[in-house]
């Protein structure tokens, strides 16, 4: 369609060219930061600020080594079980207290009070609670940062447009086919965009669960380097978050791109008609 | 009545724990019940250090706000206005934007010490990002017909900016500093409960180190009460400056 529609000839001929400037806008600045600070930093005796090469030489051993490896994948793992058990719950709890208004009248205090808990303070609770094992880590990051998931499933879920339930009930769907075909795709914008809140404070909290009764992971380092003087050390943990977190924020960039295809492709048709 | 209802799902929840602290012998240690751990609540709000601990605390949340919201704001616009600026800034600002402020708690208590100044500087940080994220959204999200009118119009920038560029990123704005709020009292509580700066998060701290199992759950009710103050007002404010957008969520 598109084909027939575009004029083919100059676009494709500039496309390449495009995608050049673009690529080039993108990763030239990053460059140029790097390279200044190579030259900045080159010889500094200041010890906040160590030399840029000291500090990628760390990162280079620190991290992408197999030991580094080995402290990385604990604190992911954490992070992937926490958000993982997160995003159920926040789903199909929000999703539940959607439906009914009794359930929320009921629930709702008590939830408002429970997500103004800043979850550092259940450190201290949750070692008391649980001990200093993985568990009460992946406890921490999931009760952290269920809350915008299971506020943005409840929201949804109620604002599904009344033309559509009306919809549903006249088509006589069953509840499980309601639930598929029109709730939770409605649900979805909402949902998602809560996910995408909820990804940014677990990944804050992979470095708050390590902050005690921990030996190990990538929270534990970077603080035991900050702790210890060892700026090289320090900075090298902050980029490989940086670039942790960039990964992540590109992952789900792509994952919400494909949940929302429907909407954004609505959307697109709307703006042509 | 609403407030009868969750009135009655707060005393479910009590019922439940006091039950479990009471009836379980193997959290018995763990757990203090419900009742007593109001009780020590009760004699903690009574105690004039206790306030003294949440005023810190909320001092360092707000100026950390308000502070982090002021540079963020302009830079965010500036950003936002220009397509090429911001695909030069992307990657850069994507690689900083999720490195949590704890990693730099001790360099700064080293350089400014144990004192607001340094709670305020990483309150700030952690505020920052959200809501330059959201203002430069805001930006983008400005309807283009209705800027090509202010233009053709000839309205002058000052006007531009206060009939057109604030109402219209102000929404989402406004969920930027709603998610920094949040970010902002986890910053502040934890310089007190690491940076050693004085504040609720150093008393629990304390509490734990000392084994009082009672005080921490006293205490991080409280948090949870002050917490529960910041998003209440943040919920009020947004409701009240966006009655007039329907696309609120």
């Amino acid at each position: 369609m598109s084909v027939l529609t575009t004029p083919a000839g100059p676009t494709l001929r500039r496309r390449p060219l495009r995608l050049l400037l673009t690529a080039v806008a993108y990763l030239l600045p990053p460059a140029l930061l790097t390279w200044w600070l190579w030259e900045a930093t080159a010889g500094s005796t200041n010890y906040l600020f160590p030399p840029l090469s000291d500090i990628l030489t760390s990162l280079r051993t620190d991290w992408f080594s197999s030991a580094g490896l080995e402290q990385i994948w604990p604190s992911l793992r954490n992070l992937l079980v926490g958000y993982a058990i997160a995003s159920v719950l926040g789903i199909a709890a929000g999703a539940w207290l959607g439906v009914s208004i009794g359930l929320r009248q009921l629930f709702l205090p008590v939830i408002d009070f429970a997500r103004s808990v800043p979850p550092p303070v259940l450190l201290p609770l949750g070692v008391v609670l649980l001990g200093i094992d993985n568990a009460m880590k992946v406890a921490v990051i999931a009760f952290g940062c269920i809350w915008p998931t299971l506020y943005g499933a409840m929201e949804g879920v109620r604002s599904t447009e009344p033309v559509r339930r009306s919809m549903s009930a006249v088509f006589r769907l069953r509840s499980r086919e309601r639930w598929r075909m029109v709730v939770l795709p409605g649900a979805a914008p909402l949902i998602v965009a809560g996910m995408r809140s909820s990804l940014q404070i677990a990944f804050v909290l992979i470095v708050i669960s390590e902050l005690i009764a921990s030996n190990s992971g990538i929270g534990f380092s970077v603080l035991q380097a900050s702790r210890t003087f060892q700026y090289a050390d320090m900075w090298a943990g902050a980029i490989l978050l940086g670039l942790l977190g960039l990964l992540l924020n590109l992952i789900f960039g792509l994952f919400a791109s494909r949940v929302l295809r429907w909407r954004d492709e609505e959307v697109r048709a709307r703006r042509m008609s | 009545m609403s407030w009868v209802r969750g009135a009655a799902g707060v005393l479910m929840v009590a019922v439940v724990w006091e039950l479990v602290a009471r009836t379980v012998p193997s959290v018995h240690s763990y757990l203090p019940p419900f009742t007593t751990t109001v009780g020590r609540l009760a004699e903690l709000v009574l105690d004039a250090s206790t306030w003294t601990a949440l005023g810190e605390s909320a001092l360092t949340w707000v100026s950390g706000l308000v502070v982090g919201t002021l540079l963020a704001v302009p830079i965010g616009f500036a950003i936002g206005a220009s397509a090429w600026i911001q695909r030069v800034t992307r990657v850069v600002m994507e690689i900083f934007k999720p490195i949590p402020p704890v990693v730099f708690i001790a360099p700064m208590v080293l350089l400014l010490g144990t004192d607001q100044k340094m709670k305020i500087v990483l309150v700030s940080y952690a505020v920052f990002w959200p809501v330059l994220m959201q203002a430069i959204a805001g930006i983008e999200g400005i309807d283009p017909i209705a800027q090509r009118t202010a233009v053709a119009f000839r309205i002058r920038r000052a006007d531009r900016l206060r009939f057109l560029v604030f109402p219209a990123a102000w929404p989402y704005v406004m969920t930027g500093l709603r998610i920094a709020a949040s970010l902002a009292l986890i910053a502040t509580v934890v310089t007190e409960l690491v940076g050693g700066a004085p504040g609720i998060g150093q008393n629990i701290a304390v509490a734990q180190i000392n084994s009082q199992q009672t005080d921490v759950y006293a205490l991080v009710l409280l948090t949870g009460f002050l917490g529960l103050a910041v998003n209440r007002t943040f919920d009020r404010l947004e409701r009240s400056t966006l009655e007039w957008h329907s696309g609120r969520s």
